[in-house]
């Protein structure tokens, strides 16, 4: 039997939920084209959900990888679509001449018929792809596109093979900053009053999300471009750079939904999207919308 | 004197009032294109590191012919000249196509005499973000990916501040020539005035086929169709006066937070 190989990467011994993610992924993938699903990682993974378990000593590193992968011709790779998933994916999709495919949403069809579906322009649009069947694949799913999966038996099997030193990377890490607790902490907020692009400004935050975020007893977050204009501080940035939030109402006001935004705040009790634009994204995802500006609303 | 390239992608515009699509697929004569958001930042960066420490801006991009445009506007932007690979690639075109092709240019037109290749971190129609990865991978540079601000350049090596996900930022060094992929913040977007505009049309723009550069790439995915996704939840719509919809809203925030206004 073929495998499909769920790659770990390093942070995944720390914050599991991520792994957990893609092997939700692969099994959905495994059952469409009657694969097995074998995680690859580092000492110290917990690969619950894999069928088999390749435990790489001297962790997880592309090289060893390409090599492994060579030997083995498994039919797929799942990765994550993140900074290390994609340096990772994209050395192995060269490395073993795959077809490379990033921004993964879901998947579709059985067997020779499998559609990949991907996340193209901002989140209003899906495009399905058909893959070769004369290559392996490599796939980068995007984080939150699948829910964790929970409750699963650990591996029937697991094999240890030897990885190689990896070559000292050419970007030297001279600092990390992460992001500091902040007064108030949004992941704790019962309800979150979100800003976007499309709310535009401080005068608006001043006057009204801020005054509205305190009399409902809850606090201001927000998607990147408001972040990136510097409306309000990075530790109030929801999705896959910021916090994950899970209040019970999430306002999202003039904000769109790219992926990277819903993958932070999909699991909210109640999402109110309000948005000019009806095709935005959010709405999809809204338990109710408004089309219509967040300031005449105010 | 150091040469700055940016790999431009004249992408579908995702914030027109309408993406236009006809039989399963993007209707490219319908669809409205620009010079991406991610793109700009990253001319604005290059332009900034020539004004700070000389040299020529050089853009490149792959594509039809209408891909001239964003190069035109590279040039109104601040670029000194560019390159146009001409390739029949759909916008949504499996990006290794475009990748190999970038790799041919700049191992070949410009024989790898280059000090920084910046893109965007993603392109905003296929979001892809394969191309500097990629780019780095042929050429045997190092990527920075996500990068945030621009720190400084001495000693043939950048610093720069990258962020991960989480949040967690890292300050980076690396030597040069480095593949560096720009968040769309990392540089204030710069504006072109009418004199910029007309000047870039006298700015040397070089066109080359594709088959001069490398063995035509071909797409190793091919796209079955584009369509708007299905929602995720049976969304209510509130309909009304503003007055009408925020008497609505409140009664929703009354009845999810049990009583509170």
């Amino acid at each position: 039997m073929r495998a499909l190989w769920v790659v770990a990467e390093p942070q995944d011994m720390a914050d599991p939920s991520s792994l957990q993610e893609r092997l939700t992924a692969a099994r959905d993938l495994a059952g469409r084209l009657g694969t097995e699903v074998v995680v690859v990682g580092g000492e110290g993974i917990v690969a619950e959900g894999a069928d088999r378990l390749l435990m790489l000593e001297g962790g997880v590193e592309s090289e060893t990888l390409v090599a492994l992968a060579q030997e083995r011709g498994p039919q797929a790779l799942l990765l994550p679509h993140t900074m290390w998933g994609l340096e990772a994916g994209i050395t192995l999709a060269q490395g073993l001449g795959a077809a490379l495919v990033t921004a993964c949403l879901y998947f579709d069809g059985f067997g020779h018929d499998l559609r990949v579906v991907r996340n193209v322009c901002m989140g209003k649009l899906a495009q399905a792809v058909a893959l070769p069947d004369d290559r392996p694949w490599v796939m980068c799913l995007l984080p939150g596109a699948f829910p964790p999966l929970e409750g699963a038996n650990p591996p029937q099997a697991v094999e240890r093979a030897a990885g190689v030193n990896p070559a000292a990377s050419l970007v030297e890490v001279l600092e990390q900053s992460r992001p500091e607790a902040s007064t108030q902490d949004i992941r704790q907020a019962k309800v979150l009053v979100a800003l976007g692009r499309g709310v535009g400004g401080l005068d608006f935050i001043e006057q009204w999300a801020q005054p509205l975020a305190e009399r409902l007893g809850g606090a201001l977050a927000a998607s990147r471009p408001a972040i990136d204009a510097g409306w309000l501080p990075h530790d109030r940035l929801v999705g896959v750079s910021g916090a994950t939030v899970r209040p019970r109402v999430y306002l999202a006001l003039g904000i769109s939904g790219a992926s990277q935004h819903v993958a932070g705040m999909g699991g909210s009790r109640c999402i109110i999207a309000v948005n000019r634009d009806p095709r935005a994204p959010i709405f999809r995802y809204a338990h109710y919308g408004v089309v219509g500006d967040a300031r005449e609303i105010a | 004197m150091p040469t700055w390239v940016v790999c431009v992608k004249q992408t579908v515009d995702t914030e027109a009032p309408q993406i236009p699509l006809r039989d399963g697929h993007l209707d490219e004569a319908r669809v409205q294109f620009r010079l991406g958001e991610w793109e700009a930042a990253a001319i604005s960066l290059a332009v900034t590191l020539k004004e700070t420490h000389g040299g020529e801006v050089v853009a490149v991009a792959v594509g039809p012919p209408r891909v001239n445009e964003a190069l035109r506007r590279s040039l109104a932007l601040g670029a000194d000249r560019a390159y146009h690979v001409v390739a029949d690639s759909a916008p949504l075109a499996d990006p290794i196509l475009a990748a190999e092709a970038l790799a041919g240019l700049l191992q070949g037109a410009l024989s790898g005499a280059f000090d920084l290749v910046l893109t965007g971190e993603q392109a905003e129609d296929d979001l892809a973000s394969v191309v500097p990865f990629w780019l780095a991978g042929r050429l045997g540079l190092p990527c920075v990916w996500n990068v945030q601000r621009w720190v400084g350049l001495a000693n043939g090596q950048a610093e720069m501040w990258r962020e991960r996900e989480g949040g967690v930022a890292e300050r980076v060094r690396v030597p040069l020539p480095a593949v560096v992929a720009v968040a769309s913040g990392v540089a204030p977007p710069r504006y072109a005035p009418f004199k910029a505009v007309r000047e870039a049309k006298t700015k040397p723009l070089a066109t080359i086929p594709l088959p001069d550069l490398c063995a035509a790439p071909k797409a190793v995915w091919q796209e079955v169709a584009v369509f708007e996704p299905s929602s995720e939840r049976d969304t209510t719509f509130l309909q009304g006066s503003p007055a009408e919809v925020a008497e609505a809203l409140a009664g929703i925030l009354r009845e999810q937070l049990g009583g509170q206004p």
